[in-house]
Protein backbone atom coordinates (compact mmCIF):
# COMPACT_ATOMS: atom_id res chain seq x y z
CA UNK A 1 0.00 0.00 0.00
CA UNK A 2 2.97 2.51 0.89
CA UNK A 3 4.41 1.72 -2.73
CA UNK A 4 0.52 2.43 -4.36
CA UNK A 5 0.70 5.91 -1.90
CA UNK A 6 4.30 6.17 -3.30
CA UNK A 7 3.76 5.89 -7.36
CA UNK A 8 0.22 8.06 -6.42
CA UNK A 9 2.29 11.21 -5.39
CA UNK A 10 4.82 10.14 -7.56
CA UNK A 11 2.38 10.35 -10.64
CA UNK A 12 0.13 13.35 -9.85
CA UNK A 13 3.52 15.60 -9.33
CA UNK A 14 4.41 14.47 -12.76
CA UNK A 15 1.20 15.42 -14.24
CA UNK A 16 0.74 19.02 -12.04
CA UNK A 17 4.07 19.39 -13.46
CA UNK A 18 4.35 18.40 -17.23
CA UNK A 19 0.87 18.34 -18.19
CA UNK A 20 0.77 21.67 -20.89
CA UNK A 21 -2.82 21.99 -22.19
CA UNK A 22 -4.61 22.48 -18.88
CA UNK A 23 -7.13 19.88 -17.47
CA UNK A 24 -8.14 18.21 -20.82
CA UNK A 25 -4.07 17.40 -21.09
CA UNK A 26 -4.12 15.99 -17.42
CA UNK A 27 -6.57 13.57 -18.92
CA UNK A 28 -4.13 11.75 -21.17
CA UNK A 29 -1.53 11.39 -18.18
CA UNK A 30 -4.29 10.21 -16.80
CA UNK A 31 -4.54 7.70 -19.17
CA UNK A 32 -0.97 6.96 -18.83
CA UNK A 33 -0.72 6.04 -15.27
CA UNK A 34 -3.80 3.90 -15.30
CA UNK A 35 -2.47 2.20 -18.32
CA UNK A 36 1.10 1.64 -16.58
CA UNK A 37 0.15 0.76 -13.16
CA UNK A 38 -3.62 -1.38 -14.03
CA UNK A 39 -5.45 1.24 -11.63
CA UNK A 40 -8.67 1.20 -13.34
CA UNK A 41 -9.80 0.05 -16.80
CA UNK A 42 -10.52 2.74 -20.04
CA UNK A 43 -14.24 2.74 -19.27
CA UNK A 44 -14.05 3.53 -15.45
CA UNK A 45 -11.85 6.34 -16.20
CA UNK A 46 -14.42 7.41 -18.81
CA UNK A 47 -17.19 7.38 -16.12
CA UNK A 48 -14.34 9.53 -13.81
CA UNK A 49 -14.05 12.22 -16.54
CA UNK A 50 -18.01 12.59 -17.09
CA UNK A 51 -18.39 13.12 -12.88
CA UNK A 52 -15.75 15.99 -13.28
CA UNK A 53 -17.20 17.39 -16.11
CA UNK A 54 -20.99 17.37 -14.44
CA UNK A 55 -19.83 18.79 -11.24
CA UNK A 56 -18.28 22.23 -10.16
CA UNK A 57 -14.51 22.90 -10.33
CA UNK A 58 -12.11 22.66 -12.75
CA UNK A 59 -11.88 19.02 -14.50
CA UNK A 60 -8.35 18.31 -14.06
CA UNK A 61 -8.68 18.58 -10.66
CA UNK A 62 -12.08 16.84 -10.56
CA UNK A 63 -10.61 13.97 -12.01
CA UNK A 64 -7.45 13.67 -10.20
CA UNK A 65 -9.17 13.68 -6.53
CA UNK A 66 -11.26 10.76 -8.15
CA UNK A 67 -8.61 8.83 -9.53
CA UNK A 68 -7.04 8.99 -5.87
CA UNK A 69 -10.04 8.12 -4.69
CA UNK A 70 -10.92 4.76 -6.38
CA UNK A 71 -7.04 3.82 -6.52
CA UNK A 72 -7.13 3.15 -2.82
CA UNK A 73 -10.43 2.39 -2.41
CA UNK A 74 -9.49 -1.16 -2.39
CA UNK A 75 -7.55 -0.22 1.23
CA UNK A 76 -10.93 0.45 2.33
CA UNK A 77 -13.47 3.94 2.73
CA UNK A 78 -10.53 6.14 5.12
CA UNK A 79 -8.00 5.47 2.52
CA UNK A 80 -10.04 6.41 -0.53
CA UNK A 81 -10.55 9.58 1.36
CA UNK A 82 -6.97 10.11 1.61
CA UNK A 83 -6.21 8.60 -1.75
CA UNK A 84 -8.28 11.51 -2.63
CA UNK A 85 -6.76 14.30 -1.11
CA UNK A 86 -3.37 12.59 -1.81
CA UNK A 87 -3.87 13.02 -5.60
CA UNK A 88 -5.35 16.51 -5.57
CA UNK A 89 -2.67 17.95 -3.38
CA UNK A 90 -0.01 15.80 -5.47
CA UNK A 91 -1.30 17.71 -8.51
CA UNK A 92 -1.28 21.12 -7.32
CA UNK A 93 2.14 21.29 -5.36
CA UNK A 94 4.34 21.31 -8.13
CA UNK A 95 2.00 24.12 -9.87
CA UNK A 96 2.30 26.21 -7.13
CA UNK A 97 5.93 26.24 -7.40
CA UNK A 98 6.24 26.83 -11.07
CA UNK A 99 3.57 29.40 -11.22
CA UNK A 100 5.56 31.29 -7.74
CA UNK A 101 8.97 31.22 -10.43
CA UNK A 102 7.11 32.59 -13.23
CA UNK A 103 5.33 34.93 -11.22
CA UNK A 104 8.91 36.37 -9.72
CA UNK A 105 10.44 36.23 -13.12
CA UNK A 106 7.39 37.73 -15.22
CA UNK A 107 8.88 39.83 -17.85
CA UNK A 108 11.50 37.59 -18.25
CA UNK A 109 9.70 34.64 -18.71
CA UNK A 110 7.22 36.37 -21.42
CA UNK A 111 9.47 37.96 -23.15
CA UNK A 112 12.21 34.70 -23.74
CA UNK A 113 12.92 33.66 -26.82
CA UNK A 114 13.51 30.06 -25.14
CA UNK A 115 10.29 29.71 -23.74
CA UNK A 116 8.30 31.66 -26.90
CA UNK A 117 10.11 29.56 -29.04
CA UNK A 118 9.38 26.10 -26.62
CA UNK A 119 5.71 26.95 -26.47
CA UNK A 120 5.51 27.63 -30.53
CA UNK A 121 5.87 23.50 -30.62
CA UNK A 122 4.53 22.76 -27.44
CA UNK A 123 0.49 24.79 -28.30
CA UNK A 124 0.19 22.26 -31.56
CA UNK A 125 2.02 19.16 -29.30
CA UNK A 126 -0.75 20.15 -26.31
CA UNK A 127 -3.71 20.10 -29.03
CA UNK A 128 -2.48 16.31 -30.03
CA UNK A 129 -2.11 15.44 -26.48
CA UNK A 130 -5.80 16.26 -25.97
CA UNK A 131 -6.68 15.00 -29.10
CA UNK A 132 -5.13 11.58 -28.01
CA UNK A 133 -7.17 11.78 -24.89
CA UNK A 134 -10.27 12.17 -26.17
CA UNK A 135 -9.77 9.23 -29.19
CA UNK A 136 -8.86 7.17 -25.98
CA UNK A 137 -12.33 8.16 -24.46
CA UNK A 138 -14.47 7.78 -27.96
CA UNK A 139 -12.83 4.07 -28.06
CA UNK A 140 -13.89 3.13 -24.22
CA UNK A 141 -17.49 4.80 -24.85
CA UNK A 142 -18.29 3.36 -28.19
CA UNK A 143 -16.69 -0.10 -27.66
CA UNK A 144 -14.75 1.05 -30.43
CA UNK A 145 -12.23 -2.28 -30.87
CA UNK A 146 -10.04 -2.72 -33.96
CA UNK A 147 -9.12 -5.97 -34.01
CA UNK A 148 -11.72 -7.70 -33.95
CA UNK A 149 -13.78 -4.83 -35.56
CA UNK A 150 -16.76 -4.26 -33.18
CA UNK A 151 -18.84 -0.88 -32.50
CA UNK A 152 -21.75 -0.29 -31.05
CA UNK A 153 -24.17 1.17 -33.44
CA UNK A 154 -26.98 2.79 -31.22
CA UNK A 155 -23.79 4.78 -28.90
CA UNK A 156 -22.30 5.55 -32.40
CA UNK A 157 -25.44 7.16 -33.99
CA UNK A 158 -25.82 9.40 -30.12
CA UNK A 159 -22.30 10.26 -30.51
CA UNK A 160 -22.89 11.30 -34.31
CA UNK A 161 -26.53 12.95 -33.60
CA UNK A 162 -24.47 14.96 -30.37
CA UNK A 163 -21.49 16.44 -32.03
CA UNK A 164 -23.72 18.12 -35.25
CA UNK A 165 -25.97 19.19 -32.32
CA UNK A 166 -22.71 20.82 -30.34
CA UNK A 167 -21.39 21.92 -33.39
CA UNK A 168 -24.28 23.92 -34.43
CA UNK A 169 -23.87 27.57 -33.83
CA UNK A 170 -27.48 28.20 -32.75
CA UNK A 171 -27.09 25.65 -29.42
CA UNK A 172 -23.34 26.66 -28.81
CA UNK A 173 -25.06 28.80 -25.83
CA UNK A 174 -26.53 25.73 -24.03
CA UNK A 175 -24.16 24.88 -21.39
CA UNK A 176 -22.27 21.37 -22.07
CA UNK A 177 -23.87 19.79 -18.54
CA UNK A 178 -27.45 19.78 -20.04
CA UNK A 179 -25.76 17.89 -23.15
CA UNK A 180 -24.26 15.62 -20.77
CA UNK A 181 -27.78 14.53 -18.72
CA UNK A 182 -29.54 14.50 -22.46
CA UNK A 183 -26.84 11.71 -22.82
CA UNK A 184 -27.42 10.06 -19.36
CA UNK A 185 -31.54 9.84 -20.23
CA UNK A 186 -31.11 8.32 -23.32
CA UNK A 187 -28.60 5.73 -22.11
CA UNK A 188 -31.24 5.06 -19.38
CA UNK A 189 -34.20 4.70 -21.83
CA UNK A 190 -32.50 2.98 -24.47
CA UNK A 191 -30.90 0.62 -21.77
CA UNK A 192 -26.92 1.40 -23.63
CA UNK B 1 -5.74 35.76 3.59
CA UNK B 2 -8.85 34.09 5.12
CA UNK B 3 -10.60 36.55 2.44
CA UNK B 4 -8.37 35.03 -0.77
CA UNK B 5 -9.05 31.45 0.49
CA UNK B 6 -13.00 32.12 0.60
CA UNK B 7 -13.10 33.97 -2.57
CA UNK B 8 -11.39 31.57 -4.50
CA UNK B 9 -13.28 28.60 -2.91
CA UNK B 10 -16.77 30.39 -4.10
CA UNK B 11 -14.58 30.42 -7.81
CA UNK B 12 -13.88 26.86 -7.44
CA UNK B 13 -17.48 26.22 -6.36
CA UNK B 14 -19.68 27.57 -9.16
CA UNK B 15 -17.12 26.99 -12.03
CA UNK B 16 -17.96 24.06 -14.65
CA UNK B 17 -16.42 22.59 -16.86
CA UNK B 18 -12.79 23.20 -16.76
CA UNK B 19 -10.17 26.27 -17.20
CA UNK B 20 -12.24 28.23 -20.04
CA UNK B 21 -15.37 28.92 -18.00
CA UNK B 22 -13.26 30.20 -15.26
CA UNK B 23 -12.13 33.73 -16.84
CA UNK B 24 -15.60 35.51 -16.61
CA UNK B 25 -15.75 34.74 -12.97
CA UNK B 26 -12.46 36.13 -12.04
CA UNK B 27 -13.49 39.03 -13.47
CA UNK B 28 -16.32 39.34 -11.93
CA UNK B 29 -15.21 38.55 -8.39
CA UNK B 30 -11.11 40.05 -8.36
CA UNK B 31 -11.97 42.56 -10.81
CA UNK B 32 -15.98 43.86 -9.96
CA UNK B 33 -16.75 42.87 -6.48
CA UNK B 34 -12.73 42.66 -4.36
CA UNK B 35 -11.09 45.31 -7.01
CA UNK B 36 -7.99 43.51 -6.16
CA UNK B 37 -6.75 43.38 -10.09
CA UNK B 38 -7.56 45.41 -13.20
CA UNK B 39 -9.33 43.70 -16.13
CA UNK B 40 -5.92 43.64 -18.04
CA UNK B 41 -4.24 41.93 -15.11
CA UNK B 42 -6.50 39.21 -15.40
CA UNK B 43 -6.46 39.02 -18.69
CA UNK B 44 -2.69 38.63 -18.48
CA UNK B 45 -2.35 36.05 -16.01
CA UNK B 46 -5.08 34.03 -17.56
CA UNK B 47 -3.02 33.75 -20.49
CA UNK B 48 0.17 33.11 -18.98
CA UNK B 49 -1.91 30.67 -16.99
CA UNK B 50 -2.85 28.78 -19.90
CA UNK B 51 1.27 29.04 -21.05
CA UNK B 52 2.48 26.73 -17.87
CA UNK B 53 1.61 23.32 -17.26
CA UNK B 54 -0.81 21.72 -15.34
CA UNK B 55 -4.99 22.94 -14.63
CA UNK B 56 -5.31 26.47 -15.60
CA UNK B 57 -7.92 27.31 -13.03
CA UNK B 58 -4.79 26.67 -10.34
CA UNK B 59 -2.32 28.71 -12.04
CA UNK B 60 -4.85 31.48 -12.65
CA UNK B 61 -5.28 31.11 -8.74
CA UNK B 62 -1.84 30.94 -8.17
CA UNK B 63 -0.89 34.02 -9.69
CA UNK B 64 -3.48 36.08 -8.07
CA UNK B 65 -3.04 34.31 -4.55
CA UNK B 66 1.01 35.69 -4.81
CA UNK B 67 0.37 39.14 -6.31
CA UNK B 68 -1.58 39.95 -3.09
CA UNK B 69 0.39 37.68 -0.53
CA UNK B 70 3.46 36.40 -1.95
CA UNK B 71 3.97 32.78 -1.68
CA UNK B 72 1.69 31.61 1.08
CA UNK B 73 -1.06 33.61 -0.79
CA UNK B 74 -0.23 31.14 -3.77
CA UNK B 75 -0.85 28.36 -1.69
CA UNK B 76 -3.98 29.43 -0.07
CA UNK B 77 -5.63 30.95 -3.07
CA UNK B 78 -5.18 27.22 -4.86
CA UNK B 79 -6.57 25.84 -1.81
CA UNK B 80 -9.85 27.44 -1.86
CA UNK B 81 -10.28 26.24 -5.47
CA UNK B 82 -9.68 22.77 -4.63
CA UNK B 83 -11.78 22.74 -1.18
CA UNK B 84 -15.27 22.47 -2.83
CA UNK B 85 -14.66 20.55 -5.63
CA UNK B 86 -12.20 17.78 -3.14
CA UNK B 87 -15.60 17.33 -1.04
CA UNK B 88 -17.97 17.04 -4.01
CA UNK B 89 -16.08 14.69 -5.49
CA UNK B 90 -15.18 12.68 -2.49
CA UNK B 91 -19.12 12.47 -1.62
CA UNK B 92 -20.04 11.25 -5.19
CA UNK B 93 -16.69 8.50 -5.25
CA UNK B 94 -18.34 6.81 -2.03
CA UNK B 95 -21.93 7.03 -3.16
CA UNK B 96 -21.22 6.07 -6.75
CA UNK B 97 -19.05 2.75 -5.94
CA UNK B 98 -22.31 1.34 -4.51
CA UNK B 99 -25.10 2.61 -6.96
CA UNK B 100 -22.50 1.09 -9.79
CA UNK B 101 -23.95 -2.00 -9.05
CA UNK B 102 -27.66 -1.19 -10.82
CA UNK B 103 -27.98 -1.97 -14.49
CA UNK B 104 -30.06 1.41 -14.61
CA UNK B 105 -26.93 3.45 -13.24
CA UNK B 106 -24.92 1.86 -15.85
CA UNK B 107 -27.25 2.96 -18.25
CA UNK B 108 -27.16 5.98 -17.99
CA UNK B 109 -22.89 5.92 -17.26
CA UNK B 110 -23.11 4.83 -20.79
CA UNK B 111 -25.12 7.15 -22.13
CA UNK B 112 -23.12 10.48 -20.39
CA UNK B 113 -20.01 8.59 -21.30
CA UNK B 114 -21.03 8.75 -25.11
CA UNK B 115 -21.94 12.52 -24.35
CA UNK B 116 -18.08 13.00 -22.88
CA UNK B 117 -17.09 11.67 -26.04
CA UNK B 118 -18.82 13.89 -28.10
CA UNK B 119 -17.78 16.71 -25.73
CA UNK B 120 -14.42 15.77 -26.40
CA UNK B 121 -14.93 15.70 -29.90
CA UNK B 122 -15.96 19.23 -29.95
CA UNK B 123 -13.13 20.61 -27.89
CA UNK B 124 -10.67 18.94 -29.77
CA UNK B 125 -12.13 20.16 -33.43
CA UNK B 126 -11.82 24.01 -31.56
CA UNK B 127 -8.52 23.45 -29.90
CA UNK B 128 -6.58 22.17 -33.10
CA UNK B 129 -8.02 25.12 -34.92
CA UNK B 130 -6.72 27.73 -32.44
CA UNK B 131 -3.06 25.50 -32.16
CA UNK B 132 -3.22 24.77 -36.31
CA UNK B 133 -2.50 27.87 -38.24
CA UNK B 134 0.48 26.51 -40.83
CA UNK B 135 1.83 23.32 -42.27
CA UNK B 136 4.17 22.71 -39.45
CA UNK B 137 1.41 22.94 -36.19
CA UNK B 138 -0.58 21.35 -38.10
CA UNK B 139 2.27 18.76 -38.74
CA UNK B 140 2.93 18.95 -34.91
CA UNK B 141 -0.81 17.95 -33.76
CA UNK B 142 -0.76 14.99 -36.31
CA UNK B 143 2.28 13.51 -35.47
CA UNK B 144 1.86 14.52 -31.52
CA UNK B 145 -1.70 12.35 -31.92
CA UNK B 146 0.25 9.61 -34.05
CA UNK B 147 3.13 9.23 -31.09
CA UNK B 148 0.84 8.97 -28.67
CA UNK B 149 -1.51 6.64 -29.60
CA UNK B 150 0.44 4.56 -32.37
CA UNK B 151 3.53 4.25 -30.90
CA UNK B 152 2.52 4.65 -27.55
CA UNK B 153 5.13 7.12 -26.30
CA UNK B 154 4.73 8.36 -22.86
CA UNK B 155 2.94 12.02 -22.72
CA UNK B 156 6.31 13.48 -20.63
CA UNK B 157 8.25 12.43 -23.59
CA UNK B 158 5.94 14.04 -25.82
CA UNK B 159 6.19 17.36 -23.85
CA UNK B 160 9.84 16.69 -23.71
CA UNK B 161 10.22 16.46 -27.67
CA UNK B 162 7.92 19.07 -28.64
CA UNK B 163 9.52 21.79 -26.27
CA UNK B 164 12.82 20.81 -27.53
CA UNK B 165 11.60 20.86 -31.41
CA UNK B 166 10.21 24.62 -30.86
CA UNK B 167 13.87 25.89 -29.20
CA UNK B 168 15.80 24.33 -32.28
CA UNK B 169 13.16 25.30 -34.72
CA UNK B 170 13.42 28.67 -33.08
CA UNK B 171 17.29 28.64 -33.38
CA UNK B 172 16.97 27.87 -36.88
CA UNK B 173 14.70 30.46 -38.04
CA UNK B 174 17.40 33.11 -36.66
CA UNK B 175 20.00 31.55 -38.44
Amino acid sequence: MIKTILLLIFEFMKTGLMAVGGGMACIRFLQDMIAKYGWLTGEELANIIAVAESTPGPIGVNAATYVGYSVLSQYGQAWALLGGVIATLSLIAPQIAVIVLVARGLEKYRSSKLVNDAFGALRPAAAGLVAAAGWSVIKASLSLSFVPFHVDPISLALYGVLVVLMLLPKLKKIHPVLFLAAGGLIGALLSL
Amino acid sequence: MLELYTTFMKIGAVMFGGGYSMLPLLMRELVDNKKWCTEEEVLDYFSLAQCTPGVIAINSATFVGYKRGKVLGGIVASLGVVTVPLIIITIIAAVLQNLMEYPLVQHIFAGVRVAVAALMTVTIVRLIKKAAKDWISWGIVIVAFLLLTVVGLDSVWLVLIAAAFGILVGRWKKA
